[in-house]
């Protein structure tokens, strides 16, 4: 007889493979427009197939947004969350218009955890005094020099990349918002920033860790954001070599 | 009115707007399997985003623009973690004859495990079997999804999830036979 425990083995299989196959996630800009029915057949077919494979996501998407208080909460409870929440936006953690990005949160356990290695380094760099960065990388964007697979490598021996992201095709968007990703498909978010707005200059300024990205390929990624909306507007293939 | 004016203004308003709706937010997130803490952390962040561009917020439905946030906040949370951890799988199909699971000796000899490895190879094959709809909607009650869940997930309606899992069940009783 077929057992339950045969048919968790299978489905944790399927999952798998299926993963490994369709590879990452839809984004929420996709999740966002099949939810709204935006999208063509095969986008939808391909994001339908995708929430499969990621249940999670279907979860997220199925799941109803409470329309009652009750007291799971208590006012001294959503008190306290308001003050720390003022505390990050007024704060010391709050980032201003066109200063360098820095790695102060990520929303994984995951990279919460390099987030850290993020922190330390730079709180180390800046606790010597006066930092001296490296000359900065130009990056650009897949398809506006030589194609897309080609990749700016990053070199060098010093303790930080820093990074000259250019923003190319704005359209409407005032805010943005940068991402690192591991360049094969299926590959891991390494770091998700905050959203920005735009720069006079329309670059943004990243300066990364040396430690945080071993010898690879690797994919930032700009978003334009406008209110809930997220829009992928441009990549920028980086290659880092040891 | 000053330019102060205005930001008071605006902050007043926003702290009103989160003062009655957090306590929504966090629940939500604790409602898709997300810790206490982790649910505080994306509120956070959700109530973060909404800041960030209340700018832009004309005075709408807050609470439609707020969860259309609060799902992206979840989705690139989700994303970046893209791990089922927290999600094993319910298998609570309601056929309840379809899973009958005797307690397993603890150290399964040879001959057990080349059964089992039998079984879910049959297992297997019956579901690759399976046209895709069908396919993805045993799949999503499978893990523990209602009717509804799947007719929202998969963007079809309540009575093709019911016909779909009906003969995607037909068709495992037909291959995997007294197995099932």
């Amino acid at each position: 007889m077929i057992r339950k425990s045969d048919w968790q083995a299978v489905q944790q299989e399927m999952i798998a493979a299926d993963r490994q196959q369709l590879g990452e996630p839809p984004t929420a800009e996709e999740m966002l427009a099949y939810s709204r029915g935006e999208l063509s057949s095969e986008e939808e077919a391909r994001v339908r197939a995708l929430l499969v494979a990621y249940p999670e996501l279907a979860q997220a998407l199925t799941a109803p947004f409470p329309t009652e208080d009750d007291d799971s909460l208590s006012s001294e409870e959503v008190s306290k969350r308001w003050k720390s929440f003022q505390s990050r936006i007024h704060g010391k953690e709050e980032v201003p218009r066109g200063k360098v990005l820095q790695f102060w949160r990520a929303s994984t356990a995951l990279a919460a955890g390099l987030a850290l290695v993020f922190g330390g380094l730079l709180w180390r760099e800046m606790s010597r005094g006066p930092r001296v960065l490296p000359d900065p990388q130009q990056l650009y964007a897949d398809g506006h020099r030589g194609g897309a697979g080609e990749a700016v490598t990053l070199t060098g021996s010093d303790e930080v990349f820093v990074l000259i992201v250019p923003l190319y095709n704005p359209g409407a968007f005032e805010q943005f918002r940068l991402e690192i990703v591991e360049a094969e498909p299926g590959a891991r978010t390494l770091w998700r920033g905050e959203v920005q707005p735009r720069r006079p200059d329309d670059t943004f300024r990243i300066e990364v860790p040396r430690s945080y990205l071993d010898a690879g390929r690797y994919r930032v990624v700009l978003y334009g954001v406008d209110g809930a909306r997220e829009q992928r507007i441009d990549t920028y293939s980086i290659r880092v070599r040891r | 009115m000053t330019i102060q004016d205005v930001a008071a203004d605006r902050d007043e308003r926003f702290e009103a707007i989160y003062r009655k709706y957090y306590a929504r937010v966090w629940r939500f997130y604790r409602g898709c399997s997300v810790s206490e803490d982790e649910a505080h952390d994306l509120a956070q962040d959700a109530f973060k985003r909404f800041y960030e561009n209340f700018a832009q917020y004309r005075g709408e439905a807050e609470w439609s623009y707020l969860e259309t946030i609060a799902r992206n906040v979840l989705y690139n949370w989700l994303r970046a973690r893209k791990t089922s951890k927290r999600h094993a799988v319910m298998v609570d199909i309601d056929d309840p004859e379809l899973f009958i699971d005797p307690p397993a000796p603890e150290e399964p000899d040879y001959a057990d495990r080349q059964e089992e490895e039998l079984r879910r190879t049959r297992l297997r094959k019956a579901v690759a079997e399976l046209p895709p709809g069908q396919r993805e909607c045993l799949r999503l009650r499978i893990q523990g999804f209602t009717y509804e869940q799947i007719a929202a997930a998969l963007r079809i309606s309540l009575d093709a999830v019911k016909s779909r899992l009906r003969d995607a069940k037909k068709h495992l009783r037909e291959r995997l036979g007294g197995e099932q």
